[in-house]
């Protein structure tokens, strides 16, 4: 391959077992994360990933450069540039021969091949491989541009060696939902191909508009030309390029007065018409048991509300209600002075804090009196329930109001952790019971705003909260995945991001990079990704020897504009 | 195997002091043995066609020409590095033997960018003519051999000495300045043959001209192969010396009158009047060798140290009857000038101390051949 220049062990900066630096001309363009060769030792090769680029000149200081004008003169020219050179820091990456001496002064450094960059990535012989995108190298080297698919190991995303995603980068241009929805796509196929017990289904938290809210049907905004160079790089992964199959659509109920959702009520039509469309509802008598779900956001250091919630599960007088109109008129009972409590722990201020709270959300048309299944209602739980192997349910929630969010996010999470941990309720209507074989192995569920549910300032007892730490810890052994997304990933909470094995880094704004969370990333690499590109991710994961520079393609499923 | 020195010393049959080996360079400079003494310059007449007595501004016409391809496309320069090795005694006299490197470098400018056209390095021995005892005819030439395959600075250094000199033993002579001459000689002979290389090559021309680092004033020397500057004259055509350093006691005019307050008092891109010289020493077989020069000042006084600074000296050898008669045209001189200007910037201020009278091309040529220097740690103990 082409020689681009030589190392140089320098007085000050000497090559070391981490990294070495060379120089090359100043007219060759390399990028960070682009893959250099080195011979070494007993005819071995280090391999290196770019790192830093620098370019220098004999110009001593600014003076000096101010004096090679004319002292100022902005029009001045000169007939020789001055000599310089870029040169270029590189990180150790690998030997051929587990060789890791220092690279020697004057050693030659090349471009590696395509099976080289593979090599030198740890991308060769992936067990289980799952494609997470594509890299490009030397791009402004028409002869020596490479284009390597990159897998992860199956087992380091979704389990049982290690699992979930976080996703984090500002909204509009990291395309984080894009990235999870191809991740997604990888996973769904690979699943779908495969003759092992494995299996997967996966819950999607639809947040903004209607995003996600066709992900069944191919996206025809697509020109032709454009869709072959979609395709072409669909293929190159070994993805498919048609839209995911098997999902089921479930929207917040909506009447004539308050709306819930951004689909369109002729979409809502033809969905529930295609078998594919439901509408979610909560009852009094199923779903009191969730309210605990609307305190998610609320400070509740003494666990008054937590009481509250555990009082109408059990107290007499209110299990024998029978909609969330009469549990209102009961709280707002015990919300009237001099009026005897028939719990002496709770206060008529504490139900008064309560009531406050529930007021808003249970006039929502989401909270009905019953569920009518020919107009296909559910329960979102007991659609969870019955998930089957390949499923693929959205769940839009992208109209609710945080707190409602918050709720019927909880409730599915809830449902996912139940149905994977036996414990289906036996009070339902239904009664359910699953044969255990026919659950899928895993459930991934995908939700976009981690920080409105595991923040930092979220209340310890926030019951969302529980339920995610539940899943971030225990999670890969249940087979419970979590994808998950954020533009501040420094502020979510330690537990939930520390148990993520993969971590992908799109677009990210320079006060973010400042954080502690972004410390062990090179200086480059941070400043790369506030450049980074729709469609361009910085990803870690453990078989990976270093961080990784991947590109992927556009969703191929249809897009709200 | 046995010390280069100790070879020498045997094979001369002379006795080693193992005296400390140092870099002459280390102590004082490289130039100071070698001004040329004032009675050796002959000022003649007018350098050029045009008699001009006032200096001539040339800013307007360098603008004028900034856009046009660079007269100068070549930039030569020699240097040499010089080393007291031993001292050793013969008969019953203690000479010094010194050694040196040599390096000569021709950069080669196109598109802005200097790259290295040729390049010659010579490590050279000098002992005193009485160590050749015998006054054998091959003396040197076996003995550079014998050095180089029974010593160990071959086997063990990978150096090579490529030629032993000698210095003249004379009463009340500085044997180390007789020495470092040699060496200087040595080098002086390499300019000469890459100048002849690149004129065989026909590499110059009219619009591909050299810029030498240093005066055009050779020397006719005793030995080389171009000891005669007479007989090689014509290799100068389109070659220009350019000095970063003269002595201000040397500037005269035709009439011998001294210019020094008239040059350190130059404005900013003026010139002064060419005037033509017969170099004495350079007078060959061939004749006479005239030399028309001229001070450019290329560096505001306002910004420099010195009133020399910012001023370079230019020499041009006359080449055709017409010249030697008449001088250069003063178009020519002009378009130099103005050449010469243009290659005021970049400049290397806080790299060169002598940044203001250097040219940018030249400095990076010396700086490559510098750079090819064996370490002289390396060297000294390789001796």
């Amino acid at each position: 391959m082409k020689v681009i220049g030589k190392v140089a062990a320098v007085e000050k900066y000497p090559t070391t077992i981490d990294d070495f630096c060379f120089w090359t001309k100043r007219e060759l363009i390399l990028n960070p994360f682009d893959v250099v060769k080195v011979s070494h030792l007993n005819g071995s090769t280090t391999f290196g990933v770019v790192e830093e680029i620098s370019h220098i000149t004999d110009t001593p200081s600014y003076l000096t450069s101010y004096m090679s004008n004319d002292f100022g003169d902005v029009e001045s020219k000169s007939l020789t540039n001055r000599i310089g050179l870029n040169y270029v820091k590189a990180k150790v990456v690998a030997n051929t021969e587990n060789i890791y001496n220092p690279v020697h002064d004057g050693a030659s450094v090349s471009l590696a091949s395509r099976e080289e960059v593979m090599y030198a990535l740890g991308l060769e012989e992936v067990e289980n491989p799952l494609p997470c995108g594509y890299l490009e190298m030397y791009e402004y080297e028409e002869e020596s541009k490479v284009t390597i698919p990159v897998h992860l190991n199956s087992k380091f995303l979704v389990g049982p060696e290690g699992a979930h995603l976080n996703i984090s980068g500002i909204s509009g241009l990291a395309a984080k939902t894009s990235y999870a929805m191809f991740l997604m796509k990888a996973i769904y196929e690979s699943y779908l191909n495969s003759n092992s017990d494995e299996s997967a289904a996966f819950v999607i938290l639809n947040v903004k508009g209607r995003d996600l809210l066709a992900i069944d049907e191919i996206n025809n905004d697509l020109s032709e030309k454009k869709f072959k160079q979609v395709s072409s790089l669909y293929e190159m992964l070994g993805i498919s390029s048609e839209p995911f199959k098997n999902v089921k659509y479930y929207f917040p109920f909506s009447d004539n007065n308050c709306s819930n959702t951004y689909a369109t009520k002729k979409m809502l039509k033809d969905y529930k018409e295609q078998k594919k469309g439901f509408q979610v509802k909560y009852t009094f008598e199923d779903d009191r048991n969730l309210l605990d779900l609307l305190f998610s956001n609320i400070d509740d250091s003494t666990g008054t509300m937590e009481s509250i919630c555990d009082y109408i599960q059990t107290a007499g007088e209110f299990t024998e209600l029978r909609n969330w109109k009469d549990f209102i008129n009961k709280v707002r009972e015990k919300c009237q002075t001099g009026r005897e409590s028939s719990s002496k722990e709770i206060t008529v201020a504490s139900w008064r804090k309560f009531y406050r709270i529930i007021k808003k959300p249970l006039n929502n048309p989401l909270f009905s009196n019953r569920i009518i299944d020919d107009n296909n209602e559910t329960r979102l739980s007991e659609a969870i329930y019955n998930i089957k192997k390949n499923d693929v349910y959205v769940v839009d929630i992208s109209k609710l109001d945080e707190t409602m969010q918050g709720f019927v996010f909880g409730d599915a999470i809830r449902a996912i952790y139940n149905l994977k941990l036996g414990a289906l309720p036996e009070d339902t209507q239904t009664g359910f019971t699953r044969d255990e074989e026919d659950i899928p192995s895993r459930i991934i569920i995908f939700v976009d705003e981690l920080n409105k549910y595991a923040s930092n300032d979220t209340p310890k007892s926030s019951p969302v909260l529980q339920h995610l730490l539940d899943i971030a810890e225990r999670g890969r052994s249940l087979g419970i995945i979590l994808f998950s997304a954020e533009q501040f990933k420094s502020v979510i909470k330690d537990r939930v991001k520390g148990n993520c094995a993969t971590h992908a880094y799109g677009r990210t704004n320079a006060i973010e990079i400042s954080k502690q969370d972004y410390r062990y990333v090179p200086n480059v690499y941070k400043n790369m990704m506030t450049r980074l590109k729709p469609g361009e991710y910085i990803i870690q994961n453990p078989i990976f020897r270093s961080l990784l520079n991947i590109k992927f393609p556009e969703p191929i499923y249809k897009q709200f504009k | 195997m046995r010390r280069a020195l100790d070879v020498l010393a045997e094979k001369t049959q002379g006795k080693s002091f193992k005296t400390k080996s140092f870099c002459y360079e280390d102590y004082h400079s490289p130039d100071s043995i070698f001004e040329i003494p004032n009675y050796e310059i002959v000022p003649k007449d007018f350098g050029e066609t045009n008699h001009i007595s006032q200096p001539k501004n040339l800013f307007r016409f360098a603008q004028k020409i900034q856009g046009n391809p660079p007269l100068f496309s070549y930039f030569l320069d020699g240097s040499r590095r010089t080393y007291k090795i031993d001292d050793v005694q013969y008969g019953k006299r203690i000479y010094p033997i010194v050694a040196g490197q040599i390096g000569i470098g021709c950069c080669r400018r196109a598109k802005k960018e200097l790259t290295i056209e040729l390049f010659e390095q010579k490590i050279v021995l000098v002992l005193p003519e009485c160590a050749n005892a015998n006054r054998e005819r091959y003396f040197w030439e076996s003995l550079k051999s014998a050095v180089n395959k029974e010593s160990t600075i071959n086997s063990k250094y990978h150096i090579k000495i490529d030629e032993i000199l000698y210095y003249a033993d004379r009463e009340q002579e500085d044997y180390e300045d007789s020495a470092i001459i040699e060496i200087q000689n040595k080098m002086v002979d390499l300019e000469k043959k890459v100048v002849a290389d690149m004129t065989r090559q026909r590499l110059l021309s009219q619009d591909k001209r050299l810029i030498k680092d240093g005066s055009l004033e050779y020397q006719k020397m005793k030995t080389g192969n171009y000891r005669d500057i007479s007989k090689i004259k014509n290799n100068y055509r389109w070659v220009v010396g350019v000095s970063k350093k003269f002595n201000p006691e040397m500037c005269v005019d035709n009439r011998k009158k001294s210019i020094a307050a008239k040059i350190a008092e130059l404005p900013l891109y003026h010139r002064t009047p060419a005037f033509k010289f017969e170099s004495l020493r350079s007078h060959g077989e061939e004749g006479a060798v005239y030399v028309t020069a001229w001070y450019l000042r290329i560096r505001d006084s306002k910004y420099t140290q010195s009133p020399f600074d910012g001023i370079v000296k230019v020499e041009k050898i006359l080449i055709t009857d017409s010249e030697m008669s008449d001088g250069l045209e003063t178009e020519e001189v002009d378009i130099i000038c103005a050449n010469l200007i243009n290659e005021r910037n970049p400049v290397c201020y806080k790299i060169d101390t002598r940044w203001a009278n250097h040219l940018y091309p030249v400095y990076l040529t010396e700086s490559f051949v510098k750079s090819r220097y064996l370490s002289n740690n390396h060297l000294i103990n390789a001796l």
